[in-house]
């Protein structure tokens, strides 16, 4: 009776024993399972977090810009720069404000642009002008460049003198892409006909269109959809073009500037020196106004120039790397609105982002 | 002459078989919800953990997709066709003619990028659909009861939607 009741006590407890290792199996597994998704819910979270840290650089970034006086050029002395050096310390991150808009666009280049210039030097072997802007016309704009003209350009021209950021100055602009910019943007083909019809017989008078009578040249009605895409705002930032860019706008034969070599390498240097006012380009770029009989064939105030060179910057572009995550954001200045009691201000747009997923 | 039970042979009364057999009875589930409770708890785990996983890799998977759509900023953006089982959309890689073809259904998310083919799977008891919304698309997950939602947007935002 006493060794039969061992016998029991033994057997309970090996039933004990193999529960107990089963549930200690189950359990761990359970554990390991509940540590691997708590690892990448962490993982998940802090990821989610540099992505917000990140972002929230990008409105300061963004917001600073915003702030500047809007009649201040745009320029490397800038105090949004200033403000900049002061966020990288404070987030431990690498900031980038980048002009991307002060090259040439290739949305709205002129052909005459490309063949009087060097800018041709760059145009692939059988590729000319005219196939350029067919091709613009036949397959429509481009948005990334590469992968759009990469067969009409070498990419060292689209990598580093071109872009697709840029908005379409009705002076500058070629006038079969104004057209059909005009036409995406409103979906009626007879409204772009006619706005190219009125184009065309302005070039004739040589007059140039001023911001403020654009509404007027466009039509109320049509104004309304197509600006800012459409304005008459000088596109290029004198202060962030490349030297290269710069040389060449100066060299372009429709502009009659006088020694265009000697007034780049001026201009690149007083640049660095100090910001350029707007109202002194016609006084710091000479320009021929005289034929040479001494009539005048291009008084300064309609040279095309100064329709095309300025001192605004339209499209920044914003990255924020931080620890080996890249955020990039492309902010487009909408041309300044008057408040209500008749300030400026200055708005800016996102056009584009990658978020650092 | 019978001899009277002896103390502790006596047996138990009905009442107390009944009133054991309750105790032994209730003790039992107990114990059985306990141990059923402690197998099916992996397989809680791991159902739960695999529900947040393929929400997780869905919600990458589209933002990701989403980046890649780099239309015109000049005008109302890409062109979409939308359905709730399936989505086309054009400037994949900001090229006009490039698509990205999403369908989803039976466990299976089928991406096409420009005749690149992928899938990604999800418990298939889940019924998916998609839907607008602004600057980019929405995925309405509904896991069993739960109704988690993906929404992603565009790489490229359009400058003329915003100022009308």
């Amino acid at each position: 009776m006493k060794s039969r009741r061992h016998a029991d006590e033994g057997s309970i407890t090996a039933a004990a024993l193999v529960l107990l290792i089963i549930s200690t199996g189950l359990t761990l597994s359970a554990a390991s399972l509940a540590w691997t998704q708590r690892r990448q819910l962490a993982s998940f979270r802090t990821s989610t977090e540099r992505a917000v840290a990140m972002t929230e650089i990008a409105d300061t970034v963004q917001a600073s810009l915003a702030k500047l006086d809007p009649s201040e050029p745009d320029w490397s002395g800038s105090k949004v720069f200033t403000e900049i050096s002061l966020l990288e310390r404070e987030g431990s991150c690498t900031i980038t404000l980048e002009d991307i808009s002060s090259r040439f666009s290739i949305n709205s280049l002129n052909t005459k642009m490309i063949s009087e210039t060097e800018v041709s030097s760059f145009l692939l072997p059988g590729m000319g002008a005219g196939a350029f802007q067919q091709d613009r016309e036949n397959d429509g704009f481009a948005v990334d460049i590469l992968a759009r003209f990469g067969h009409v350009f070498r990419e060292e021209f689209l990598a580093n003198y071109a872009t697709s950021r840029g908005y379409w100055n009705i002076n500058t602009a070629d006038e079969f892409s104004l057209k059909k910019v005009f036409a995406e943007i409103t979906g009626n083909e007879a409204a772009a006909e006619e706005f190219h019809h009125r184009l065309r017989e302005r070039c004739r008078t040589v007059v140039l269109v001023r911001p403020e009578e654009l509404e007027e040249f466009i039509g109320v009605h049509w104004f309304d959809r197509v600006f800012p895409c459409i304005n008459a705002f000088p596109s290029i930032n004198i202060h962030f073009t490349p030297d290269w860019v710069l040389k060449q706008i100066l060299s372009y034969p429709a502009f009659r500037v006088t020694a265009p070599e000697a007034v780049a390498l001026e201009l690149s240097s007083l640049r660095n020196s100090r910001a350029i006012l707007q109202e002194e380009l016609p006084d710091i770029v000479p320009v021929q106004e005289k034929d040479e009989d001494g009539n005048i064939v291009l008084p300064k105030e309609q040279n095309r120039l100064f329709a095309y060179m300025g001192t605004v910057t339209w499209f920044w572009q914003i990255s924020v790397e931080k620890d080996k995550s890249l955020l990039t954001r492309v902010v487009a200045r909408i041309p300044d609105k008057r408040g209500p009691e008749g300030e400026l201000h200055r708005e800016y747009r996102t056009v584009h982002e990658v978020l650092p997923w | 002459m019978r001899s009277s039970p002896r103390r502790g042979d006596e047996g138990f009364s009905y009442m107390e078989t009944i009133a054991a057999l309750f105790i032994a009875a209730i003790s039992a589930s107990a114990l059985a919800v306990l141990v059923l409770g402690l197998f099916r708890a992996p397989f809680t785990i791991r159902s739960s953990g695999r529900e947040s996983a393929s929400v997780a890799l869905l919600d990458r998977e589209l933002r990701l997709m989403a980046a890649r759509i780099q239309g015109p900023w000049w005008t109302e953006g890409p062109d979409m066709a939308l359905f709730p089982e399936s989505l086309t959309l054009n400037w994949l890689d900001g090229v006009r003619d490039h698509t990205l073809h999403l369908e989803i259904g039976s466990g299976k998310l089928r991406v096409n990028c420009d005749a690149q083919v992928s899938r990604l799977s999800f418990p298939a008891v889940w019924t998916p659909r998609f839907m607008g919304a602004e600057g980019g698309f929405r995925l309405l997950l509904d896991t069993e009861g739960r109704l988690p939602e993906i929404r992603v947007v565009f790489g490229t935002h359009s400058l003329m939607e915003d100022s009308r």
